[in-house]
């Protein structure tokens, strides 16, 4: 899903991304816009925010990938092993199932490689009655697995990570695009216009010709 | 300075500037701008698509999670009790549901502002309008010929022959500033928008496995497990459960094709980026024949999502 550099170090991503949206980008693209100056009062808060986020995002993952995510991953991975364990292993794997719950609830949304992990793991635990150690018949009750749960987790950090991505591009970069696409729309639009101007020209002149060739005659 | 001469001026420095015009235009051709415009559309096409399929998936995988709680709750309640609490699983679906689909669509909104961004490239790269105005400019110079031939004077034919070169030339030179001037904020909307790609992969790819084994357990195993099921020896019950079995032994499953999907889309990605970046900073020449293959390549990942 992920390429490894990016897994490994989202960081430089969003490093990257807070190092290109200075404010000097910001009112370079304002002062090509023709919004009023409440409309651009408005921008800059909003990318203002956005870059507090952005700083806030990563000093939170420099914390996590030090003192959290580790342990998350011998969670998670630990998890993954009991899933295909048989019955013997039942209340192992019921405890364990509680330790996931809860250490999925700390994954950090832009931490890639563990959002894949818990994106394969939620729909196996949907139906304990599929895995190997329930399959003699004694299924966990639903105090003891709550099959939807991490299902949940998941897709509220999932969420959490399309809204943020989603607002960095309307605020930092769909002004400039779409500005972009109506210039580039308006300069084939001219070439298109000259093409007619001179089709106008040449009819004209034809029909000037003609009269000047009719005159010529009489 | 008699008229001649000014004539004489006018023409040289004419000639000069549509020369100059030819020779500066830049190495890559408006074939390859179209190309690789072509390319980002049909990448940032395909992830629009994609925001489609996730939204169905999604929708797919609660209908089941929803029979599923059926099943378990009508083993923990009875009538209004229980009517109750499927009404009320039912509305809280349909409400996560309205808003993961609302999400998906903004996503969809994001990836296809570039792509018209894309567009506009390509529908400029691609303009008869350069070398129209160089044949029609042709064209009028003859006809005022005609209308100036009786006051002894004419305009040269052999200028207007530069003039098709010389407006794709600066149709090229056009093109060449906008992407490499706004090379880098492309590069960054292309990369906000892979984030939202593997999001939604992510999520294909989880919603598609639910949908699966749900099937597997719900339309194959249960039925076939309850002994109190006699529908399935007679001819109606016994053909259905026989084709949703052939379904799940050999059909694709959903977490198959997002698996595939997955792998052409980070191919397709990385094949653009790599394209845009060579022609953009201008420290690799990028043939015609590389564009193509990987157009192809991206045009196989938009009909490949459009397909699932």
């Amino acid at each position: 899903m992920n390429t490894d550099e990016s897994v490994a170090n989202p960081l430089r991503e969003l490093s990257d991304f807070a190092a290109s949206l200075s404010d000097d980008y910001l009112e370079g693209q304002l002062g090509k816009s023709s919004m009023n100056s409440s409309e651009k009062s408005l921008i800059r808060t909003k990318y203002g925010a956005m870059r507090r986020d952005l700083s806030r995002i990563r000093l939170g993952w420099v914390l996590y990938e030090k003192e959290v995510r580790n342990d998350i991953e011998v969670q998670l991975d630990r998890f993954m092993v009991l899933l295909e364990k048989g019955p013997e292993q039942r209340e192992a794997l019921v405890r364990q199932f509680e330790a996931v719950i809860e250490k999925a609830a700390e994954i950090n949304c832009f931490d890639k490689k563990l959002m894949d992990e818990l994106a394969q793991i939620w729909p196996m635990v949907t139906l304990p009655e599929e895995l190997p150690a329930f399959t003699s018949g004694q299924l966990p009750s639903p105090s003891e697995w709550p099959r939807y749960r991490l299902k949940e987790i998941f897709r509220k950090k999932q969420t959490e990570c399309d809204e943020f991505w989603l607002e960095v591009y309307n605020d930092a970069f769909r002004l400039e695009i779409e500005t972009a696409t109506d210039a580039i729309k308006k300069k084939k639009d001219q070439l298109d216009a000259i093409v007619k101007s001179i089709d106008l020209g040449i009819t004209l002149l034809t029909a000037v010709n003609k009269i000047l060739g009719l005159a010529a005659v009489v | 300075m008699k008229r001649a001469e000014q004539w004489f001026c006018r023409r040289s420095a004419v000639a000069g500037f549509l020369l100059v015009m030819s020779l500066s235009g830049g190495c890559t051709t408006t074939k390859q701008y179209a190309t690789l415009a072509e390319a980002g559309s049909a990448y940032t096409g395909a992830v629009s698509a994609l925001a489609d399929k996730a939204s169905a998936l999604e929708v797919e995988a609660s209908s089941y999670q929803l029979l599923n709680e059926r099943r378990v709750l009508s083993s923990q309640y009875k009538d209004k009790a229980l009517r109750d609490t499927l009404t009320a699983h039912l509305s809280a679906a349909e409400t996560s549901d309205y808003r993961a689909i609302q999400k998906n669509r903004r996503i969809k909104d994001v990836a296809m502002s570039l792509q018209a961004y894309f567009d506009g490239l390509k529908a400029m790269a691609t303009s008869s309008a350069p070398s129209d105005i160089g044949k029609k400019t042709g064209d009028l110079v003859s006809k005022l010929n005609i209308a100036l031939k009786n006051s002894g004077n004419s305009i040269p034919d052999s200028d207007t022959a530069l003039v098709s070169p010389a407006l794709t030339h600066m149709t090229e030179a056009v093109l060449k500033k906008e992407l490499t001037g706004r090379r880098k904020t492309i590069l960054n909307a292309l990369s906000v928008i892979r984030q939202l790609d593997e999001g939604l992969e992510r999520t294909s790819s989880g919603y598609g496995a639910e949908v699966d084994r749900s099937f597997k357990f719900m339309l194959v195993k249960l039925p076939f497990t309850d002994s109190k099921r006699e529908d399935l020896m007679q001819l109606g019950g016994m053909d259905l459960w026989l084709q949703e079995r052939r379904k799940v032994m050999l059909a694709s499953s959903n977490a198959d094709e997002a698996k595939a999907m997955i792998d052409a889309s980070r191919k397709s990605y990385d094949a653009f980026n790599e394209t845009f970046n060579k022609m953009t900073t201008g420290n690799a020449e990028v043939s015609l024949d590389d564009l193509s293959k990987t157009v192809d390549e991206l045009k196989a990942f938009n009909t490949f999502v459009k397909n699932l």
